[in-house]
């Protein structure tokens, strides 16, 4: 295997800068002094990050997006939590097929969950909201939920449990004060997971969001439209900027926790 | 009598442990069965109604379908989706291979977690500026064509390498590649060490290893790799309308009916051979444990 390690860094170096690439890209953008892309970019300035905070459409899509992945992943946590929960504790029948079930949001294409709410919310009758893109979005956030607890879970030693009971803790106790302290730092990592994914999400959203701004919506938008693009990558690195400091509070102990030996 | 109180105490306990049982799957259970399944119906309902204009008529019919069959351009466009996602998935899948090995056999933890991070970065700044930062790269005055020209390898820049096929392709595989990353980690990591030492004592070479020992193991998840950035390919139709050169895709056709074409039953329909595609193909990775992976 040794042998093998530098052909490995060479290959694995060379997809993580294609990886990268594009998002140095769009950051260099957004200090661009022009209305559009072309390079090399002439000169530099902050010009743009001041003209997102002056936009009114800017803050009001923030506001909505936020409100959304807020609501929407803790609804998610709440609901996907209990069947991981559930899914750990006992064996039953049909429990594969129960988990394919509960799975099918992820593995589906969000399109589908897209077309599919809005025939059925057309059907009776309810207006597209935020309420509608909230349930949309707990739909397949419950999935990504369930998933990721579930994983957790089951790296955790199975003899805590039963010792924690031979202890003469009750169940609720085994839970709140065995199980929960234990996951505590995978549940933060699977929140903040879900609401980049929420605030990502743009299918479920295309479908569902309709009169109101989103952030999906509002960048969608601004392309078709052609001009000041780079107000655009400004909004995108504010957003780069949020996501690495929310990632970067849980990330060493949302990486420790999942996988360590 | 001490027989009959056992008796009770797990009658007492078997019940509890139903009780508990639907308590906990309850809502997701609901929650999945009222908002994903019941609209899924819906869609399908939905599918037998039919256009008129711009009216929809809500009789049952099964004419959407018959012009799915009968008209090529439909299978035009589903058989390109699938020639895509088939490629894409491949690619990634492909990719994600040696940057995963490179992540669990060669990086020490720490430094896993750091170049982990990096993986999903880009996951983080949104997807539609992801997609839309192929453009800046590959546009006619984008960084790629300036770096040829200054390069002296192209007089005047290549106006094809930007609203293509290959654009469109590019751009997924860009997309989706830490999708198909992240499940391979999983699996790498899950492989118990001492497996390795021993296949090595026992004389396996490099690559004997790798094949004999690693890919088995690792199977599940390259499938899930592939499986993700496939169904997500399916379905995408925001990358091929910034990207692409014209040509539909089913989720642009999908959209577009459930838009600007306004006619949700044809849209519906549409939608159809997707699902069953990717039904079909779940149920044939499903057994090998694919799900474990994800």
């Amino acid at each position: 295997m040794k042998r093998l390690w530098p052909l490995w860094t060479i290959l694995g170096l060379l997809v993580l800068i294609f990886l990268q690439l594009p998002s140095v890209v769009v950051i260099l953008y957004a200090f661009a002094d022009m209305s559009n892309y072309v390079w090399p970019i002439p000169a530099y300035t902050l010009h743009w990050f001041t003209r997102m905070f002056q936009d009114a459409d800017v803050l009001r899509a923030v506001t909505n997006t936020a409100i959304v992945a807020v609501v929407s992943s803790l609804l998610a946590a709440c609901v996907g939590m209990s069947a991981a929960l559930t899914f750990y504790r006992y064996r039953f029948r049909g429990r594969y097929a129960l988990q394919f079930v509960i799975l099918m949001p992820l593995l589906l294409p969000g399109i589908l969950t897209g077309v599919a709410l809005v025939s059925m919310l057309s059907r009776l009758g309810v207006p597209l909201s935020l309420l509608t893109l909230v349930i949309g979005h707990t739909t397949f956030l419950t999935a990504q939920f369930f998933n990721n607890t579930l994983g957790q879970l089951r790296l955790l030693p199975r003899n805590i449990e039963e010792a924690a009971l031979d202890l003469g803790a009750t169940q609720f106790q085994v839970l709140s004060r065995v199980l929960f302290p234990l996951l505590k730092m995978g549940l933060m990592a699977s929140l903040v997971l879900a609401l980049t994914m929420s605030i990502d999400e743009i299918a479920v959203t295309f479908f569902l969001t309709g009169r109101e701004l989103t952030l999906p919506m509002w960048i969608l938008g601004r392309i078709r439209l052609g001009v000041d693009l780079p107000l655009i990558n400004a909004v995108g690195v504010v957003m780069l900027l949020v996501s690495i400091v929310g990632v970067g509070l849980t990330w060493s102990r949302l990486y420790k926790s999942p996988w360590s030996r | 009598m001490l027989r009959k109180l056992h008796l009770a105490g797990a009658a007492y306990f078997y019940r509890a442990r139903s009780l508990s049982l639907a308590l906990g799957l309850a809502p997701s259970v609901l929650w999945l069965a009222v908002f994903y399944f019941g609209s899924l119906l819906a869609l399908i309902a939905t599918a037998f109604w039919r256009c008129q204009g711009p009216v929809v008529i809500k009789t049952l019919s099964l004419y959407n379908f018959e012009r799915l069959v009968t008209q090529p351009l439909w299978r035009l466009i589903l058989g390109r989706t699938l020639l895509y996602a088939v490629l894409v998935g491949l690619t990634d899948a492909l990719l994600a291979l040696p940057l995963a090995f490179f992540l669990v056999f060669v990086c020490a933890p720490r430094l896993r977690g750091v170049l982990l991070a990096f993986t999903i970065a880009p996951l983080w700044a949104n997807y539609l500026l992801r997609a839309y930062s192929w453009k800046m790269v590959l546009g006619t005055s984008g960084v790629l064509n300036t770096f040829l020209m200054n390069l002296g390898v192209i007089g005047h820049p290549v106006s094809s390498l930007v609203y293509s096929p290959f654009s469109v392709y590019i751009a997924l595989v860009h997309v989706w590649l830490p999708f198909a990353v992240l499940p391979m980690v999983a699996v790498l990591e899950r492989i118990p060490h001492p497996l390795l030492e021993a296949s090595e004592d026992l004389g396996a070479r490099a690559w004997q290893q790798i094949r004999r020992v690693i890919l088995p193991l690792a199977a599940p998840g390259i499938t899930a790799g592939f499986f993700y950035s496939f169904s997500l390919t399916m379905g995408d139709f925001v990358t091929p309308n910034l990207l692409g050169s014209g040509s539909q895709f089913m989720g642009n056709v999908i959209a577009n009916q459930f838009g600007v074409n306004y006619c949700p039953p044809m849209g519906a329909a549409l939608a159809a051979p997707l699902l069953l595609t990717l039904v079909v193909l779940i149920g044939v990775v499903a057994r090998r444990g694919v799900f474990e992976a994800l």
